[in-house]
């Protein structure tokens, strides 16, 4: 091998050495293996090292309750030894034995426990988790607005839906608005407007309006807002049909609406993607509330009318706040009312995190507003 | 067999949900609700409870029946870990939820993180667009701060840095709801998880699952849900976590050094001719010198 200008030579040793290296992998993924299982045996002996750990404070512990308890017998005893041997106690022997039979008792008990006596202190139970109430779901609900009470009728609360084609899943964002009207103490009642074909497999239960072709979302809204008022609504909802509401988000969307006496303008909070304006989380407010899910009340929407149908995007939701503020009528965020929007939720352009609104009064095509809108 | 088990086996998404503290409920309540918004369809949530007791499993069924009762195709599952050890059951709860997967599709959500509307159908898409067996996309973290029953977000932030496999296998860039696996191309032996590890346990199981099989991380620019961090409540940096830490640490560094890669994986690491017997640190040692030598020579 010492010739390694043999070509044998030197492709025996190309060999030994491809040889040698196979050896030193396998001997590497041995110790490495070796060390896996050095590791598992290691956490496995720490483990039991803690169990140990852990039955001996808790053999220390019930060896200090259980002296805690003999202690407690013992001076139990000693007091009904005391008691028992009192004057007292023998004088009143013969009235116990009347108020045992009376009562019908078989006998009299073997030893009387002096009621004073602190019951032996019970073990803690092992840190097993609890159930506590949901603070969403379990509490109370929120006293309904004026005029939302259940008892005064069925069909207070309207959802208005205006779908101007292509809203995915809208019979989900019916099913689930009807399921939020109920839990909410109203009748399912549901109206969606629409243009062209009516939308196929949506519940029987649903109000259909057909819209003509041409008009915009806005104009849309604005006549369903007008409808479901007639109808005799309190509160419509205005929202996207292709979102979807959680069970509890009308009650408390309507909750926070009622502790303004309906005189506000209040949005759900679009979900998971909530929009990067802010609220005050004290009061709620913020710089103007998005058409996704929107209450309206009638005080509302007889006051300020509906949506600027010269305006579109969220243009007319900053306008339609706009109007509100200038009225002094607070716009509100509802935290707890989760609506979930489809999409990434965001518009296109819309910055990330900030709290200004996009100028209102811009892309204004006809300057006219809404019927019914002041001036 | 029912048509609707066959249609969740043949294309089914399982989800994994850990829940072990049952005050925090209404975190839960969100979770499940990004879930049954999800356009994709159908969609098993497997919630694997820590030692809930049968009073509070009703409880949450109670607590979420409300929202399942109008999603078509969207079934709960309740399974409860009953053992007392271990005591942090995380790695645990994976395990049994992975072993109760019946869909096409794997997925985990953790009780306070949500998914966008999107996220199964883009990573169902990707997955089967791509040919491989696990699929990566984004989820940025939202800062939010707790109130009386709600949330506000208040900052959103991309803190994980990383851009395909090779980032993966140094570090842990993919948060656990980030990312969706197709059941038939994983073998049953890797979906596990150790049951010991109550951190790095979603990290270990990555390790093994992208050594041997083929992963896609096309959709990293796409938010596909948010990993929700409170304002104030830190993580937990006491003698004992730490403790911990250093012990999962140890446990990956481990298992980077006996993982192998199989020859599909180091082709796309871009080893040109399989290595028998190449560990991930083998890889990652041969990068750094590599790099280290490029440096020594002045290489770009």
């Amino acid at each position: 091998l010492s010739k390694d200008s043999d070509p044998d030579n030197a492709q025996l040793k190309r060999g030994l050495e491809k040889e040698i290296e196979l050896l030193r992998r396998d001997r590497d993924a041995a110790q490495l293996r070796l060390l896996g299982r050095r590791l598992t045996d290691a956490m496995a002996w720490r483990r039991s090292e803690e169990r140990l750990d852990d039955m001996r404070q808790a053999l220390a512990a019930a060896q200090d309750q259980l002296a805690g308890t003999r202690d407690q017998l013992a001076e139990a005893r000693r007091r009904i030894e005391q008691m028992e041997a009192s004057t007292s106690w023998r004088i009143t022997a013969p009235l116990r034995a009347v108020m045992r039979r009376l009562r019908g008792d078989a006998g009299p008990p073997a030893v009387a426990v002096a009621t004073d006596v602190p019951p032996p202190p019970v073990a803690a139970p092992a840190a097993l988790p609890t159930v506590s109430p949901s603070p969403r779901l379990d509490r109370p609900r929120e006293a309904p607005p004026p005029g939302l009470d259940p008892a005064e009728g069925p069909s207070r609360v309207a959802v208005l839906l205006a779908s101007t084609g292509g809203a995915l899943g809208l019979d989900r964002c019916v099913a689930s608005a009807q399921l939020a009207l109920r839990r909410a103490g109203s009748a399912p009642d549901v109206a969606l407007s629409y243009r062209g074909e009516p939308p196929l497999q949506v519940d029987k239960a649903v109000r259909l309006i057909p819209m003509e072709d041409g008009f915009s979302l806005a104009r849309m809204q604005n006549l369903l807002l007008a409808d479901g008022f007639a109808r005799g609504a309190e509160v419509c909802v205005i929202a996207d049909p292709a979102g979807l509401f959680h069970p509890d988000s009308l009650c408390a969307l309507l909750g926070v609406l009622a502790s303004h006496h309906g005189r506000a303008l209040v949005e759900a909070l679009r979900f998971p993607h909530a929009h990067p304006k802010a609220f005050d989380p004290a009061t709620l407010e913020t710089a103007w509330a998005g058409g996704h899910c929107l209450a309206i009340s009638r005080p509302f929407f007889d006051t300020l009318g509906g949506f600027d149908e010269g305006l579109c995007g969220s243009r007319r939701d900053v306008e339609l706040s706009q109007r509100a503020k200038g009225l002094g009528w607070p716009v509100l965020t509802a935290p707890h009312a989760l609506f979930l929007v489809d999409g990434n939720g965001a518009e296109p352009g819309e910055p990330a995190w900030t709290i200004e609104p996009p100028a209102a009064g811009s892309k204004r095509d006809s300057g006219g507003r809404a019927a019914g809108v002041p001036a | 067999v029912t048509a609707a088990e066959e249609a969740h086996r043949r294309s089914g998404v399982d989800v994994i949900v850990r829940f072990h503290d049952p005050s925090r409920l209404d975190d839960l309540n969100r979770a499940i609700f990004s879930l049954v918004g999800q356009r994709y369809r159908p969609i098993r949530i497997l919630l694997a409870l820590q030692r809930f007791d049968a009073g509070q499993r009703e409880h949450i069924r109670a607590a979420l029946a409300p929202m399942l009762s109008w999603a078509e195709d969207v079934e709960l599952v309740v399974l409860n870990f009953d053992e007392s050890w271990p005591a942090d059951a995380r790695g645990k709860l994976l395990d049994i939820g992975a072993a109760s997967a019946t869909g096409r599709y794997l997925g985990i959500l953790d009780y306070d993180d949500v998914l966008l509307p999107h996220a199964y159908e883009q990573l169902v898409g990707r997955l089967k667009a791509s040919g491989a067996a696990v699929a990566f996309a984004r989820t940025p973290v939202v800062k939010v701060e707790r109130h009386d029953r709600f949330f506000r977000a208040t900052e959103r932030a991309q803190p994980f840095s990383g851009y395909g496999l090779c980032d993966l296998l140094v570090e842990n860039f993919c948060p656990i709801h980030s990312y969706l696996l197709d059941r038939h191309l994983v073998d049953p032996g890797i979906l596990r998880f150790d049951p010991d590890l109550s951190m790095e346990e979603d990290y270990e199981f990555l390790i093994r699952l992208c050594a041997n099989v083929r992963s896609d991380f096309a959709l990293l620019g796409l938010e596909v849900g948010f990993y929700f961090q409170e304002v104030g409540r830190e993580d937990d940096d006491g003698p004992e976590a730490q403790r911990r830490a250093s012990l999962a640490r140890a446990f990956v560094g481990l298992r980077r050094s006996i993982t192998i890669l199989s020859p599909d994986v180091q082709r796309v690491l871009g080893v040109e001719e399989a290595v028998p017997n190449l560990t991930v640190q083998d890889w990652i040692d041969g990068v750094i010198r590599k790099g280290e030598t490029e440096r020594m020579f002045g290489l770009p």
